[in-house]
């Protein structure tokens, strides 16, 4: 009897065992690779409405390396709207044969509608940092355009619009763009309040998307309150250091050039730290190389002159970034509130509540930026082909 | 065949190195940086964690040198001589309690988060049950064995810590380190006491009075006990470090379970460990399992050392349903928090003041 009852029990301890209440075929999974939001048509003043476009993949279009995909498209967009994301994420998931799963979410779009609407984006990002399956580091843009029709975008030669996304987003190779924002950064400086800058995503044309730009949050706002064009995204690029590489177009005594920017240091100071006077001192050291030159004066030997143009171009770009930053937006897009913050605590703390709002000690404030400008080499060959006769 | 065994049941005084760390590290280091960022002001956690460790050494330090004295006696044996008999076994069944009582907690937290980061369907219930068995199976084993697991263990965590840290350095930012000393003094002592119960393991140093006596020669005992929570607080550091110099000191106060968003964020090229959290979640799994094995086993020895007569399967057959039923207690995760809590201040005030009682009482009267 007791034998008989050891087998049965141990039979019974294989429903434990087997671990399977949980499992789920892969090839039952839908995965999302990118979600965009929008402003819903039905959207009233207080009542806003989202739509939500969830793009999914479609693994046999995908193909490998050697088989190719079909002629079908890698992917499925979703699109619903409602008043909760949660809410339009149970109503797609009714319309996908498969269990969606957003654990590979790489890119989260936001077109600029909704962004602007105060206190709407944070409530919207509730869902993507509380909800286990999201990672935090899914990149975060703002789109000119719907952002869905972002996710119509297919390019050439990659197969998923959100993954060319987010390839655009993390390039780095030009200075006119925002570092990637991961949604974990977002989240922090939310957190933080301080006003931040997002990657602003623009349709040049059906097969391409450009990054280009920021649109600036204003933490008093909670929303986002305008934006910067590319070349002042440099200018402030150039003041907080965040840049791996850029272009510059300068002018020389007689001739216009152009120098490709290698490395850019910054490195801030409060040097008056009255409240109603505040003055920071901005020290930038830019290194380049000339890329392109159309002067008759031998570059190799004036190399300080192209510095010098670079320093006057790039001083003129900067203050018109801080111009703009000060008179229109009036926002802190400097990274000013994290340094007043990190080094200067205490009076962050007195006026963290009006800094870029009401008495607006950001706008107020003075900011002197030193331009120092070193020109490493000037390329693989001295003359253009149109040297001066004797020199 | 009696005398062999008996000669098996002992320990080295490395083992106890290995042993202290094990049984800390467990739930609560993966919440860990959020009560320390809590009540402090940028990396100012770091000081009060120095400060904690040190009063926890000094504690273990304390535990460890006065157990020593009487090798190859229990707990029981000894505090009657410096306390009478009946208050002996009373506190010894405190210990008991606290064992038990730690033992469901990490249960139910292991089944909790298991839950909500790996299985959505499985019920809390059945993971913790699944969980429980194991447990059962080593504790109802040999006594030497389960700090043989200890030390198989122990290097695939601080590995995993390790790693950890190390594919963490890409996604800091320097930015996050400031402001320094600013934080007040109430922020520094609340910061202290919570990195006390931290490092002390919710009080689980105390224990070191039990198992003592399971080392056959101690001699470099104090020493070793030493090193095992000097590992527990660098670990501290460079945890709480990480995780900080990440997502900043607001954003840690904020995110439940700092240290599993933090091996979330790891992304690694290449397929398979670009999700490192699957990896950190297995090995956590095994930190939580040598914790609860400890705990359960102390429980076991306070009710051998009582019930003389008893069989050892039969006190550990006999305490499982109760752990199960306890561990199914809380209703939710804030009631499971909060139990957490006290069970940290009961545990925390029930090692420190038996050590310092035994310890001054030995001083005193002078027992051998």
């Amino acid at each position: 009897m007791r034998k008989y009852l050891e087998i049965l029990s141990s039979l019974f301890v294989i429903v434990f065992l087997s671990g399977c209440w949980d499992s789920e075929e892969i090839e039952n999974r839908a995965f999302i690779r990118g979600s965009s939001i929008d402003l819903a048509e039905q959207t009233t003043k207080d009542n806003p409405q989202l739509t939500l476009t969830q793009q999914l993949i479609v693994p046999a279009a995908i193909g490998t390396a050697t088989t190719g995909g079909g002629e079908q498209p890698a992917f499925r967009n979703l699109a619903l709207s409602g008043e909760s994301l949660m809410h339009i994420n149970n109503e797609i998931s009714k319309r996908a044969n498969r269990t969606l799963y957003a654990h590979h979410l790489e890119v989260l779009l936001f077109s600029e509608d909704v962004v602007k609407q105060p206190d709407l984006f944070e409530k919207l990002l509730d869902l993507f940092t509380r909800e286990q399956q999201n990672r935090r580091s899914v990149l975060v843009a703002v789109t000119k355009e719907k952002a869905s029709s972002l996710l119509d975008i297919e390019p050439e030669h990659i197969k998923v619009p959100s993954q060319y996304i987010s390839e655009l987003l993390d390039n780095k190779k030009s200075a006119e763009v925002s570092p990637p924002l991961r949604l974990g950064d977002l989240h922090e400086k939310l957190f933080a309040n301080v006003s931040f800058v997002i990657p602003y995503l623009a349709i040049v044309d059906d097969k391409s998307i450009e990054n280009s730009g920021v649109a600036v949050f204003n933490t008093n706002e909670r929303a986002v309150i305008g934006t910067l064009d590319g070349p002042l995204t440099m200018g402030r690029n150039f003041m907080t250091g965040d840049m791996e590489a850029g272009n510059m177009r300068i002018s020389i005594q007689d001739a216009k050039a152009n120098i490709m920017i290698a490395n850019v240091q910054s490195s801030l100071k409060l040097t008056n730290k009255d409240k109603n006077n505040l003055t920071f001192e901005i020290d930038v050291n830019i290194s380049g190389v000339i890329s392109e030159t159309n002067s008759k004066i031998n570059p190799h030997t004036h190399l300080d002159l192209y510095a010098k143009g670079l320093e006057k171009e790039v001083k003129k770009l900067v203050d018109k970034t801080i111009t703009k930053a000060q008179t229109d937006l009036k926002t802190d897009i400097f990274k000013f509130n994290i340094y007043l913050y990190g080094h200067h605590y205490k009076l962050w703390e007195s006026l963290k509540d009006e800094w870029d709002t009401g008495a607006n000690y950001f706008a107020n404030s003075k900011i002197n930026v030193t331009v120092n400008a070193n020109i490493e080499m000037s390329g693989n060959t001295q003359f253009t082909t149109q040297k001066e006769k004797g020199s | 065949m009696n005398k062999l065994k008996q000669s098996n049941e002992t320990i080295q005084d490395l083992d106890i190195m290995i042993a202290i760390p094990s049984v800390v590290i467990a739930i609560g280091f993966l919440y860990m940086p959020r009560v320390l960022a809590e009540p402090t002001i940028g990396l100012d956690a770091i000081y009060t964690i120095l400060l904690g460790g040190v009063i926890t050494i000094l504690l273990t330090w304390l535990g460890v040198s006065l157990a020593i004295h009487f090798p190859g006696q229990s707990f029981v044996t000894y505090a009657s001589k410096l306390v009478s008999k009946p208050i002996a076994v009373a506190l010894a069944l405190l210990f008991a309690l606290h064992g038990i009582l730690i033992t469901c907690f990490e249960v139910r937290a292991i089944a909790e988060i298991s839950h909500l980061y790996l299985f959505n369907r499985t019920p809390i219930e059945v993971i913790g049950l699944a969980f429980l068995l194991v447990v059962i199976y080593a504790v109802a084993g040999s006594r030497v064995a389960i700090f043989r697991l200890n030390a198989l263990f122990f290097p695939v965590i601080l590995v995993a810590i390790f790693i950890l840290a190390v594919f963490s350095l890409g996604f800091t930012d320097a930015t996050n380190a400031y402001p320094f000393f600013q934080t007040d003094l109430n922020g520094y002592s609340f910061a202290t006491l919570r990195s006390i119960s931290t490092i002390g393991g919710f009080g689980v140093f105390g224990y070191v009075l039990f198992y003592v006596s399971l080392i056959r020669s101690p001699k470099k005992t104090p020493k070793m006990a030493m090193y095992g929570v000097i590992l527990v607080i660098l670990l501290h550091l460079i945890i709480f470090t990480m995780t900080l110099l990440v997502f900043g000191n607001i954003t840690t106060s904020n995110l439940m379970f700092p240290v599993i968003e933090l091996a979330r964020a790891i992304e690694l090229p290449g397929g398979f460990f670009n999700r490192f959290d699957s990896l950190f979640f297995v090995v956590w799994t095994m930190a939580i399992f040598n914790t609860t094995v400890m705990t359960y086993d102390l429980a076991v020895i306070v009710f051998q050392s009582v019930f003389k007569n008893a069989k050892k399967e039969k006190l550990v057959f006999l305490l499982a349903p109760i752990i199960f039923f306890i561990s199914g207690l809380p209703k939710n995760t804030y009631e499971l928090d909060y139990s957490g809590r006290m069970l940290s201040y009961f545990g925390i005030t029930l090692a420190t003041g038996v050590t310092l009682l035994l310890f001054v009482l030995h001083k005193v009267r002078g027992v051998k």
